[in-house]
């Protein structure tokens, strides 16, 4: 590593707060049982799954049951396809790790509220559809859990300032799955420094290469029907949604219950918000112009929700930001800049430097010890999810709307305050 | 995962329908949809619109359909949202005469309208038989939080069941926060030790004691370092959080006091509030670099990069040198980001009195910082008779580049160990001489140590003339090119591969050509196409790439050339390409380098590059460099999709998560020796196989068909898919995407050659989550139909 280089790394590392894993001092990678975080995971499909067993896509490598600080005690889904296997595999491991043949440690559960009701167990990892996120996870902190949420978050404003309240009021660590702020070789966040500190002049537009969304039923409900498969818990699938026959669509969603994009924008909105940075308090108007959403923020910076002409890195989770002095796109895979030099000239010792974390499972788990606030947390995560759902309400209302993030809704505009919530099913509420 | 894109674009078309676009004209006919005998989702449907656009109007229509079961959630979605007095009268007219789920409904719609009227039913309602009931009572009373709410939730507070128990309380810490927030903090303090009092759930003790160390300022302290020191895993913890949070400076003296009876989390937690104050943090990073904990001596070394604290240098240093292992690193890192001058001091002061493995640690840190000052200590060091203090020395003395290190440094060359040192002195010394402004005078002497010294110093110190790049170097490099030392010779091509300038191509093109032994020729081809990159003028350098290309004797020769020649857009460079299209050996690197250059003439001269393209396609080269030509020819016109499919899955195996990871795993249909049952799929463009296998992910399915063609012929085969897709033809593989994304007609294209008849077409198409579709149309090299072509199942 030149010294440049290596300036450069110890200096971001010391942005941030102080955080030692255990495991790096002890010597020894084994971690005392009562040290270890008992964990519950509750949503076992591909992202679920990825998260507690690794996988291709995974960027938790062997997932959490491959670590040594983690001990898994629960696995749930509302479906026993899905549920079985994992608590089979969850066991079989433990069963190699710990050298015991008939390890039976790991328990299998269809409803999230027996896993909630355990006292033993500290963390839940939620990877759920879109519209028990941010209600599955506010019910997790009320019951004492620290939680890992993977998006949307939530999927309406009063779900987001809920949860928000609720992890203050006990006093929870909450990391959301917007992992680009800590993954992905910190792309993300050297451009987010790099804007930050004017190398591209003073931001003047952003270009986001999504949609923005937001909950808005076209049909509240529909009798289309199926039978049920075998070993499907449908009713608890639903949940606090309007009930509905079964009709054979229950993945991320239900089809027609959103406008625009909840699913990817996140990744997108969130490195944008990370990076223009706005005041808490900034206020902000978005609106719908042929299918495309533009937002305008009070310090001049606009955001178009489509992709920067000609421009091929963004699409994957990323955004070009355009300054007066040049231009710095980023997503996954790619980091460029319009002058090339402006990468090539790293941070100086007294740049700004945002919060440095390079593993976001990591840093929830850290976070959980030292209870310091993780990369993710659900002020950081909802003020994101917010940007998102605004412009989302502009598409349902189809004209400009105007956000005060101070007041929590539209001032003056009723019609737009009325989508800033929903009316779940009981027995379930915020 | 899935990127559902067609949530997006499902999104964009609803832009349709928007909730602006219903007049108020139109009200009445939702008004009239909720009075007909419209079927539920009808009703339903307007009761969605009416939550957006309704007014005082809609209000009893709505109302009369609270009541019931479906009809019921979707009428209360809307008039929780009307603003008008009368929604909230209908409201709770209706909690009062309904039961169940419905009822639970109703008074949480009423909790969030803060609907004050409501607070003496509610109170009633805490005390109702059905927990569902009184848990939402208790929920609607905390959103309200007025003092009748207070009095009536703290009434209750001895409930029934334990859910019931749950929501009043934090009901209750809901109240309390509406005092705080208000101002209220002797009000919330009273309540919260109220609360505290009960035999509470250890997340409510958690909640309970962070709301009273948050109100009551008195008793602040004394709770936190009780929690801290306490024994209580759930309060300790509760209370490392809310140190950090508060970042009180009272609060952190009083933690001070208590340091040595804090765990590790809560001295960090003390650290990390005091380091937000700056410097007055020193006395809490003095306390934590003696911790006996690890991780707050490790905390400690880290935190002293950003205080202005010249008198723990010293300490640093010794951590850098002689810590434990997490320490000395995060010591050394401070130690390298550190300003001021006093640190360089400090280190070469420490250097004196250190071991040595400390003494190698100290002077890497002077390097990595950039020490200009410390080139003298460096260089005494460099001498030394201790191998790694030597190598770290020199290994600084690389980092600093200095001028004045280089005559010392070359008397050291001499003197060196030929095994161990040749190598950092010859780095260190390229590092000085390419900084050297006076490069003729340094030149001379590296050039008189070439000529004395022994072969392995000569070999070495060779590389060090591209750093010097004056003509006299570039003669001795060439000189030493053509030595009988034949490792000599190829280190002195390898230095003018390196030359900053274009000056030695023309010596190593003639090199190249003359009669040298076949390494060094080659060596001297490469050597020659990488300083012609560096001629600035692309005219200049496709001449020499031609002379380059027509001197080359292997084809691994012309490929280098070709390469750099595809770099280059222009007409004259694409000229230079093209006749290699005829050379066999390089075809694909000339094709390459073709198709490069003309997808950036596109759109100057696009006839130009559709005649590149055309003449690409002629040679029948694989997919990719096929698959771009074919780009280049514009987009396949409209033709039709293969619409007749059999359809079979999902497959899916267990532990396997995701479409990617599906990709490459081999189920029935792609084994010769598996029965698979097919069934037809309904027919379209696009199969979603989300409708025939629903709710499916982390699988696979494939579809196969018989692509009938009227004769043999070249092919292409355009697909859609969402997720991966990979496709057979009469049993060969023909294309692969392992992706994970949306469908989108035509998104991938693969050259295939069609047999006259039937060909069996085969896809698999993986599946991570939400949509599941696939697409595919063959149409000729043009991209237009192929008249006569159909697909069967």
């Amino acid at each position: 590593m030149q010294r440049r280089q290596f300036l450069q790394a110890t200096a971001a590392a010391a942005a941030g707060f102080h955080l030692v894993p255990r495991r790096v001092l002890g010597g020894a990678n084994f971690v005392a049982p009562s040290e270890r975080i008992t964990m519950g995971f509750i949503g076992l499909g591909g992202q679920g799954t990825g998260h507690l067993l690794g996988g291709a896509w995974t960027y938790v490598p062997g997932g959490y049951i491959a670590r040594d600080d983690v001990q898994v005690q629960a696995v749930c889904d509302v479906r026993k396809e899905r549920r079985e296997p994992v608590h089979q595999r969850c066991n079989q491991i433990y069963a190699e790790k710990f050298g015991q043949a008939n390890y039976s440690g790991v328990q299998a559960y269809n409803d999230f509220r027996e896993v909630l009701a355990r006292p033993d167990i500290d963390a839940v990892l939620l990877a759920l559809p879109y519209h028990w996120a941010g209600l599955m996870a506010t019910l997790a902190l009320r019951a004492g859990k620290d939680v890992y949420c993977e998006k949307p978050i939530c999927i309406t404003v009063r779900e987001g300032r809920n949860l928000v309240e609720t992890s203050r009021r006990f006093g929870r660590i909450y990391q959301a799955g917007m992992q680009q702020r800590s993954e992905y070789a910190g792309k993300f966040r050297q451009a987010c420094e790099l804007v930050r500190n004017g190398r591209i002049g003073r931001l003047q537009e952003v270009y986001a290469y999504r949609s923005p969304g937001a909950f808005f039923p076209t049909a509240w409900t529909s009798d289309a029907s199926l039978p049920v498969p075998d070993g499907f818990d449908w009713d608890l699938w639903l949940g606090p949604l309007p009930w509905r026959p079964y009709a054979g669509g229950a993945g991320h969603a239900l089809e027609g219950c959103f406008i625009g994009d909840v699913n990817w924008s996140p990744h997108h909105y969130d490195i944008i918000r990370w990076t223009v940075n706005p005041a808490d308090d900034e206020t902000f108007e978005a609106w719908p112009e042929n299918g495309v959403v533009h937002y305008r923020f009070a310090n001049g910076v606009v955001i178009h929700s489509t992709g920067y002409p000609g421009e091929n890195v963004g699409p994957d989770g990323g955004a070009c930001f355009v300054g007066s002095a040049g231009r710095i796109a980023v997503d996954r895979s790619n980091l460029v800049s319009y002058p090339a030099s402006i990468l090539q000239e790293p941070l100086h010792p007294g740049d700004a430097r945002v919060y440095h974390s390079t593993s976001h499972s990591g840093n929830f788990l850290d976070c959980i010890r030292t209870r310091r606030p993780t990369i993710g947390n659900p002020q950081t995560a909802v003020d994101s999810m917010t940007l998102i759902l605004v412009g989302g309400i502009s598409l349902a209302v189809g004209r400009k709307v105007q956000w005060d993030p101070a007041r929590g809704e539209f001032p003056g505009d009723d019609q737009a305050n009325r989508l800033l919530s929903y009316t779940p099913r009981p027995p379930w509420r915020l | 995962m899935n990127r559902l894109r067609w949530t997006q674009i499902l999104g964009i078309a609803l832009v349709a329908w928007t909730a602006s676009q219903v007049s108020a004209d139109e009200e009445q006919d939702l008004i009239a949809t909720l009075q007909s005998a419209a079927d539920v989702p009808q009703k339903c449907a307007a009761c969605q619109k009416l939550r957006v656009v309704g007014t005082e109007r809609s209000v009893p229509a709505l109302a009369d359909l609270l009541s019931q079961d479906r009809t019921g959630h979707a009428a209360r979605y809307a008039l929780e949202a009307l603003p008008c007095p009368a929604a909230g009268t209908a409201l709770r007219e209706a909690a009062g005469r309904t039961t169940g789920s419905i009822q639970a409904g109703l008074i949480d719609s009423l909790g969030w309208r803060r609907d004050a009227q409501a607070v003496p039913m509610l109170a009633q309602w805490l005390s109702a038989a059905d927990p569902m009931i009184a848990s939402a009572a208790a929920a609607a009373l905390g959103r309200i939080g007025n003092q009748s709410s207070v009095a009536a939730l703290s009434a209750a507070r001895g409930g029934s069941s334990s859910a019931v128990r749950a929501a009043v309380l934090e009901s209750l810490l809901q109240c309390a926060e509406q005092m705080l927030a208000a101002k209220d903090t002797a009000g919330a303090a009273a309540l919260y030790r109220s609360l505290g009092s009960e035999d509470l759930t250890p997340q409510f003790r958690v909640a309970v004691w962070r709301g009273l160390a948050l109100s009551d300022s008195g008793q602040r302290i004394g709770l936190l370092t009780k929690a801290l020191t306490g024994d209580d895993r759930n309060l300790r913890t509760a209370a490392v959080q809310l140190v950090r949070e508060l970042g009180d400076p009272q609060v952190i003296e009083a933690c001070r006091r208590q340091w040595a009876a804090l765990d590790a989390e809560a001295q960090l937690a003390v650290l990390d509030s005091h380091l937000k104050q700056g410097v007055a943090a020193l006395p809490t990073v003095q306390a934590a670099t003696e911790s006996s904990h690890p991780s707050v001596r490790v905390a400690a070394w880290q935190a002293l990069g950003g205080l202005d604290a010249p008198m723990l240098i010293p300490a640093l240093a010794r951590a850098a040198a002689s810590g434990e292992s997490a320490e000395r690193v995060a010591a050394r890192e401070t130690l390298a980001r550190m300003s001021g001058p006093a640190v360089g001091q400090a280190l070469i002061e420490e250097l004196g009195k250190a071991e040595s493995a400390a003494k190698a640690e100290l002077l890497g840190v002077l390097g990595e910082r950039g020490e200009a000052g410390a080139v003298n200590v460096l260089l005494q060091y460099a001498g030394s008779n201790d191998a790694s203090v030597r190598l770290a020395a020199l290994d600084s003395l690389r980092e600093l580049a200095a001028e004045d290190s280089i005559i010392p440094l070359l008397e050291l060359v001499g003197r060196s160990n030929p095994e161990t040192d040749l190598e950092p002195l010859q780095k260190a010394l390229s590092a000085a001489c390419q900084t050297n402004a006076n490069k003729e005078a340094i030149t001379q002497r590296v050039v008189r140590l070439l000529a004395a010294g022994p072969p392995a110093q000569r070999r070495s110190m060779v590389a060090l003339l591209s750093a010097l790049a004056t003509p006299e170097a570039m003669q001795a490099a060439l000189a030493a090119a053509r030595d009988d030392d034949a490792e000599l010779a190829k280190n002195a091509v390898r230095t003018l591969a390196d030359w900053p300038t274009v000056a030695p191509a023309e010596e190593l093109l003639e090199l190249a050509g003359g009669d040298v032994e076949p390494s060094l020729h080659a060596l001297a081809m490469r050597a020659a196409v990488q300083v012609i990159g560096r001629e600035s003028d692309a005219e200049k350098r496709i001449a020499w790439l031609r002379r380059t290309l027509t001197a080359a004797k292997r084809p691994d020769e012309r490929r280098l050339a070709l390469g750099q020649l595809g770099q280059i857009h222009t007409p004259v460079a694409l000229e230079a390409v093209l006749p290699y299209l005829a050379d066999p050996g390089v075809v694909n690197e000339a094709a390459t380098a073709a198709v490069g250059i003309a997808e950036q003439l596109a759109d100057a001269d696009p006839q130009r590059a559709d005649a590149v393209a055309a003449k690409i396609l002629e040679l029948g080269l694989g997919a990719p460099i096929a698959n771009r030509a074919l780009a280049l020819r514009g987009k396949p016109k409209s033709g039709p999709f293969l619409r007749d499919w059999l359809v079979c899955g999902p497959y899916s195996q267990a532990n396997v998560a995701g479409a990617e990871a599906l990709f490459e795993i081999a189920f029935g249909p792609e084994k010769s020796d598996e029965k698979v049952s097919w069934q037809p799929a309904p027919e379209g463009d696009m199969i979603n196989l989300s409708g025939i296998y629903p709710d499916k992910s982390s699988c696979v399915a494939y579809l196969q068909t018989q692509v009938i063609a009227p004769q043999e012929c070249e092919a292409q085969l355009l697909l859609g898919s969402d997720d991966g897709v990979k496709a057979w033809l009469n049993g060969s593989v023909v294309h692969g995407n392992n992706i994970d994304r949306g469908a989108v007609v035509d998104q991938d294209r693969a050259v295939i050659q069609l047999k006259a008849g039937p060909n069996r077409l085969l896809l698999k198409i993986t599946q991570g989550g939400g949509g599941w579709s696939a697409c595919a149309r063959v149409v000729d090299m043009h991209g237009m139909p192929i008249p006569g072509l159909r697909c069967e199942r």
